[in-house]
């Protein structure tokens, strides 16, 4: 037990996060390093879908999971 | 200290400059505020060059030739540097891009100034005044 707390206890301290100092940030900064790498191409692909699938929605389908409007 | 962006120059040593009024500008060619700010710089310069201001833009770029490119695009006016191990933020500790620190004649940072709004404008201008106005070391 003592050791699965341990080793649950180093898996947090290796999440990954860390603070980087503002001088250090321009590979942060590259546009490769977005969520969204092409926002424009991203914005006309969805103003398409949402056009063509307005019947059903578009991309703002509601519900509980079931699948059903 | 840091190793200067001008052939000829080997490095800028801030502690020479001493007498001067300073504005030490945090920049990288990775920072869109940074390239709007550089007009401002350069009319600041113009403007203040004469009277005792001397402008240090230290360029926090890892890869020198960023900021040579950067430099290519903006031209600077004041005098440039690059510190790509970072020792200088460091010791500043910058907390934005752009930051700038303004230092009076005797040595004391007087303003710390982080990132670039147009609505600053006339109150580093009016703290540059002032710093110039002081008393002569």
């Amino acid at each position: 037990m003592r050791w699965r707390s341990l080793a649950m206890l180093s898996l947090l301290g290796v999440t990954g996060c860390a603070h980087v100092p503002a001088w250090e940030r321009g590979d942060l900064a590259r546009p490769g390093m977005e969520l969204e790498p092409h926002p424009v191409q991203r914005a006309g692909q969805e103003h398409v879908y949402s056009s063509r699938e307005a019947g059903s929605a578009g991309a703002a389908g509601q519900g509980g999971g079931c699948g059903c409007y | 200290m840091a190793d200067s962006l001008r052939q000829g120059d080997v490095a800028v040593d801030v502690r020479a400059l001493r007498g001067e009024v300073l504005l030490i500008d945090f920049w990288a060619s990775w920072c869109a505020p940074c390239a709007q700010s550089f007009a401002y710089l350069n009319a600041l310069h113009k403007e203040f060059g004469e009277r005792g201001l001397t402008i240090v833009g230290i360029s926090v770029d890892e890869r020198p030739d960023d900021a040579r490119r950067f430099l290519a695009r903006y031209p600077a006016a004041f005098r440039t540097a690059i510190d790509p191990r970072g020792d200088c933020p460091r010791a500043f500790d910058v907390k934005a891009m752009p930051s700038s620190y303004l230092v009076s004649r005797d040595g004391r940072i007087i303003e710390v100034h982080r990132g670039f709004r147009s609505s600053d404008l006339a109150a580093r201008r009016q703290a540059i005044e002032r710093a110039l106005a002081g008393p002569p070391q």
